[in-house]
């Protein structure tokens, strides 16, 4: 429990919500990260496709213009008469093939010695020694193309004044019989390409440019970059062009540095003849913008998607908590002693269940509590009782001990006068004898007589007070040693002026108590038997016990006396009760109350049971003697 | 509260307003045109067609000033410096005389100057052709081809020619460097040039004039070099009816005035001049230096008119008829 409370709290609505989006954000990306995946796969195969088309279409336009070129040579020295002619119809020839485009700048005629017939030209005869030059410098390799009947096409070279791109064009003359004659070499300006290049698009902001073999730049929309005679070798896909520019190009779209310096995305086409490929770049944001586009959707799709877990986590996770969260705080409440609280709960899951369950409990918990509080309530109030019993009762044995007091302190201190009243008296009587006369003389007898009889009750009265307040420590008693005694001593005049016997069919036994007032008990009650006896009745008193219930011992007295009407056997306990005149028997009324009071004492009952005429049987029980508790037991 | 509130809408405002106050205005270019040479006036409209193509429209975000003078050095200075006081985005001139003083002139406070028409040989107008250097570029105008070219072509046309007559600017740069060129081409095919150097059209009628009272012209045809004067209207005229009367050919430039036509005209073609000026003028406008921009050669253009030809009894060879960029007939 202590290890519990030092451990920091963890909020089980936080840990349902993170791992709820943990969960969400996991499948989102996972799923994302594969349709990006696949749609940059998709695209970047579509966009190489596009991209390799439009290069293969500028390639093919490209190809197209030099092929016009080559063809209508051809068809100029098929149809003009260049064989077996003079200068002028040859000359004629050469100025139609001038006439037919600009790109065509010079003609020139060769025999089959490579040896120049004619030449013209649009230009000036000034401009025209650059072709002638190039003639002398590539003579070897065109005659072995020209004399396969092929179409020769040199490499590029660049105007020295101009610095426009040229290459020179050459095709054989034939005779009717296919034999070669000569050779007409054209050369073409290639600025005139540059037209037909600068509208090929790609895209919005694609470029296309034409490289030769060299990786010089020959076409291209910015003519500025031909004229400064740029070769782009440093471009990734130009050098692979140069470097194998009959490999096969798998149409794989590649990044790289373009030639405005930008990423873009390249490829090429291959012309074939000429050895020139065109270039198609697009900058890599338009040619990936379908794949950005996606990329974005992508983005929004998962920003959107987790937005939404976190708001789902948000409210699923209270959904799932705030019960718990409810009987979290109803048990605190609860705790604290509001057994009112009930959770409210709304879904009728395990959740509903449980806090269903939760709410039953409390409801019994509350009806067991209140029973709970009835008999806490109960006890308290008879506590309440009980210590006011206690009260009462402490009160009233004040108050009894007080009136004990003043029983003992009246009686103890109305004896001393009294014993004078009754001893001057008896000394009145005696001295004045027979001097008094008629009345006075009983009066002073009735004096005396009465001084003597409250003598008597005030020792009775002392007696049942000194029962509890001279009371010595409970002791075993034996009963025989003690009817013994009082044979002897207290009794053994009455007994013998009464002739009175007292017969103990078996011995008595021992008993647990005070032994002064053991021995008052039975003096009184064998003196009463002794003394209610009808008249010249010889009083025989039997004193038997029996065992009683609780560890006590039944004694039993019976006379043989006149015996007590039932009507009046309750009473007789009663002090100063008395059922006879004083002069039918002697008496103060105190004796039976002392030994009631005795019996109590000891914890034990006193009673009668008498047959007026034949005589009483006083009994009382009294605690057996420990000792022989302790040998029974044992 | 109200406050708060009044403070939300305006700052919604603004943010509403931000984007576009912070958006950079479409720049309006000014451009101030120079046209020194009457016989080229064409090209400034052809250049703001092309303009126009490229997405310069005039008035809104492109405005020209365009300046028309007939080789008149003085004031054509005052325009450059006025252009070049306003601070214009770009200054554009023709022909050659125009765009030295341009270069000259703007020299050092950074306004582009873009020529056209403009014979680079012996100007030194530009450093070199691939890399012009200083803030200037242009579409080359190549005036020693095309003079040899003239000339080849009137031989070619007047065989028979052997003294050839050249009406020009007098002090006009780019003629010494075609005459340069002809010299020795005439010397090569045994011709005199007769060179006829004049302030203006009454100094070629003087000379003329001269001519035709010494009973002899001497002169066997009239060669129109690339330069101000010979393509002015009122010096053709005056050449122009000579030769008619003498039944000389005159070529070199196609031209008509005064009721008189010269046979054939080897030139640059103005629209392409305009067409590639106006993609130079595109780079510069849009932030190249004009110095590093290549010039570019205009394509000479082969005009033959075969009616004015025929009229003075000169019948075109055939091959000249197919190399012709444009027969007039």
């Amino acid at each position: 429990m202590n290890k519990n409370k030092n451990k920091k709290f963890r909020s089980l609505t936080f840990s349902v919500a993170v791992a709820f989006l943990s969960l969400s954000a996991t499948v989102l990306i996972i799923a994302n990260t594969l349709q990006i995946y696949f749609n940059i796969c998709t695209q970047r195969d579509l966009i190489a496709g596009r991209q390799k088309l439009i290069a293969q279409e500028a390639a093919d336009t490209v190809k197209g213009y030099i092929l016009e070129k080559s063809e209508f040579l051809k068809t100029a020295v098929k149809v003009g008469k260049l064989i077996n002619t003079d200068k002028s119809e040859q000359k004629l020839v050469m100025e139609k093939i001038l006439g037919f485009n600009q790109a065509f700048r010079q003609v020139v005629l060769l025999n089959s010695k490579q040896q120049q017939i004619l030449r013209q030209s649009r230009l000036s005869n000034l401009l025209s020694g650059q072709l002638t030059e190039q003639i002398k410098k590539r003579g070897e390799e065109i005659l072995p193309e020209v004399l396969q009947g092929k179409t020769y096409i040199s490499p590029v070279y660049f105007d020295s004044i101009t610095s426009e791109p040229l290459i020179i064009m050459g095709v054989p003359v034939k005779d009717s019989l296919g034999n070669f004659q000569m050779i007409v070499l054209s050369e073409i300006n290639l600025k005139f390409m540059w037209d037909i290049v600068n509208p090929i698009k790609a895209g919005e902001n694609g470029r296309a440019y034409v490289v030769d073999s060299q990786g010089a730049l020959i076409a291209f929309g910015d003519i500025g970059r031909v004229l400064k005679r740029e070769n782009l070798l440093h471009l990734k896909e130009v050098a692979k062009f140069v470097s194998d520019s009959c490999a096969y190009n798998e149409g794989k779209i590649k990044m790289s540095k373009g030639i405005m310096d930008t990423c873009v995305a390249t490829t090429h086409a291959h012309l074939g003849t000429p050895n020139w490929a065109v270039m198609v770049e697009t900058p890599i944001y338009e040619a990936y913008a379908p794949i950005l586009s996606s990329l974005n959707l992508a983005a929004i799709t998962m920003f959107s998607c987790f937005g939404f877990s976190i708001v789902a986590s948000h409210y699923l996770s209270k959904r799932i908590t705030r019960p718990i969260i409810h009987l979290r705080d109803a048990a605190e409440k609860i705790g604290q002693g509001q057994m009112n609280t009930k959770i409210e709960h709304e879904s009728f899951d395990e959740i509903g269940q449980l806090a269903e369950g939760f709410n039953q409990m409390v409801e019994d918990l509350q009806k067991t509590t209140v029973s709970r509080d009835a008999l806490i309530k109960e006890v308290h109030e008879r506590k309440n009782a009980e210590q006011s019993l206690e009260q009462t009762a402490e009160k009233l044995e004040q108050a009894n001990q007080e009136l004990k007091n003043f029983v003992y302190i009246a009686s103890h201190d109305l004896r001393e006068p009294l014993r004078k009243i009754t001893a001057f008296g008896q000394l009145l009587e005696k001295s004045l004898g027979n001097k008094l006369e008629g009345d006075d003389a009983e009066n002073l007898k009735f004096m005396v007589d009465g001084a003597d009889r409250m003598s008597q009750m005030i020792n009775g009265l002392l007696t049942y007070s000194r029962v509890n307040t001279q009371s010595q420590p409970f002791q075993t008693v034996d009963l025989n040693k003690t009817v013994k005694e009082l044979q002897k001593f207290e009794l053994s005049v009455v007994l013998e002026e009464k002739n009175a016997w007292i017969e103990i069919p078996s011995p008595l036994p021992c008993i647990e108590g005070d032994p002064v007032h053991i021995r008052q008990l039975i003096q009184n009650l064998i003196a009463n038997g002794i003394k209610y006896q009808k008249k010249d009745s010889v009083p025989e008193i039997t004193i038997s016990s029996k065992p009683a219930a609780d560890n006590m011992v039944r004694i039993e007295v019976s006379d043989n006396g006149i015996g007590i009407v039932p009507e009046y056997q309750n009473a007789i306990f009663t002090m100063f009760k008395r059922l006879h005149t004083r002069s039918e028997y002697e008496g103060t009324g105190i004796g039976l109350s002392v030994c009631k009071r005795i019996v109590e004492r000891h914890g034990g009952h006193i009673g009668v049971e008498s047959i007026p005429g034949k005589g009483s049987t006083f009994w009382f029980t009294v605690p057996r003697a420990k000792e022989l508790i302790i040998a029974e037991i044992s | 509260m109200k406050n708060k509130q009044i403070k939300l809408v305006m700052l919604l405002l603004i943010l509403c307003l931000l984007p576009n106050g912070c958006s950079k205005k479409e720049k309006v270019h000014r451009v101030g045109i120079l046209c020194a040479l009457d016989y080229i006036s064409e090209i400034p409209d052809s250049f703001k067609k092309e303009m126009h193509k490229l997405g310069y429209i005039e008035g809104t975000n492109i405005i020209y000033d365009v300046k028309n003078t007939n080789y008149e050095p003085e004031k054509e200075k005052q325009i450059l410096n006025k252009f070049v006081k306003e601070k214009v985005d770009l200054i554009f001139t023709f022909p050659t005389e125009v765009s030295m003083d341009a270069k000259n002139i703007a020299e050092g406070t950074g306004v582009p100057v873009l020529f056209t028409f403009a014979n680079i040989e012996g100007t030194h107008l530009v450093e070199n052709i691939r890399c012009p250097g200083g803030n200037i570029t242009g579409c080359r105008y190549p005036g020693p081809d095309l003079a040899a070219k003239r000339f080849e072509i009137l031989r070619e046309l007047v065989p028979t020619a052997k003294r050839i007559w050249i009406p020009y600017q007098k002090g006009y740069p780019i003629v010494t460097s075609q005459l340069e060129v002809l010299y020795p081409l005439a010397e090569a095919a045994g011709i005199t040039l007769i060179e006829c150097p004049a302030a203006n059209a009454e100094e070629i009628e003087a000379d003329l004039q001269a001519r035709e009272t010494s009973g002899d012209p001497g002169i066997d045809s009239m060669l129109i070099i690339a330069e101000p004067l010979g393509v002015t209207a009122e010096a053709f005229a005056v050449f122009g009816k000579f030769a008619f009367e003498h039944k000389i050919p005159v070529g070199g430039a196609l031209i008509s005035a005064g009721g008189y036509d010269s046979i054939f005209g080897v030139n640059v073609n103005l629209q392409s001049a305009a067409k590639e000026s106006a993609l130079l003028a595109d780079k510069i406008l849009r932030g190249r230096p004009a110095g590093t921009l290549p010039v570019v050669s205009a394509e000479s253009f082969f005009q033959l008119n075969y009616k004015a030809a025929q009229k003075i009894g000169i019948h075109p060879p055939e091959g000249l008829l197919s190399t012709a960029d444009e027969l007039i007939h």
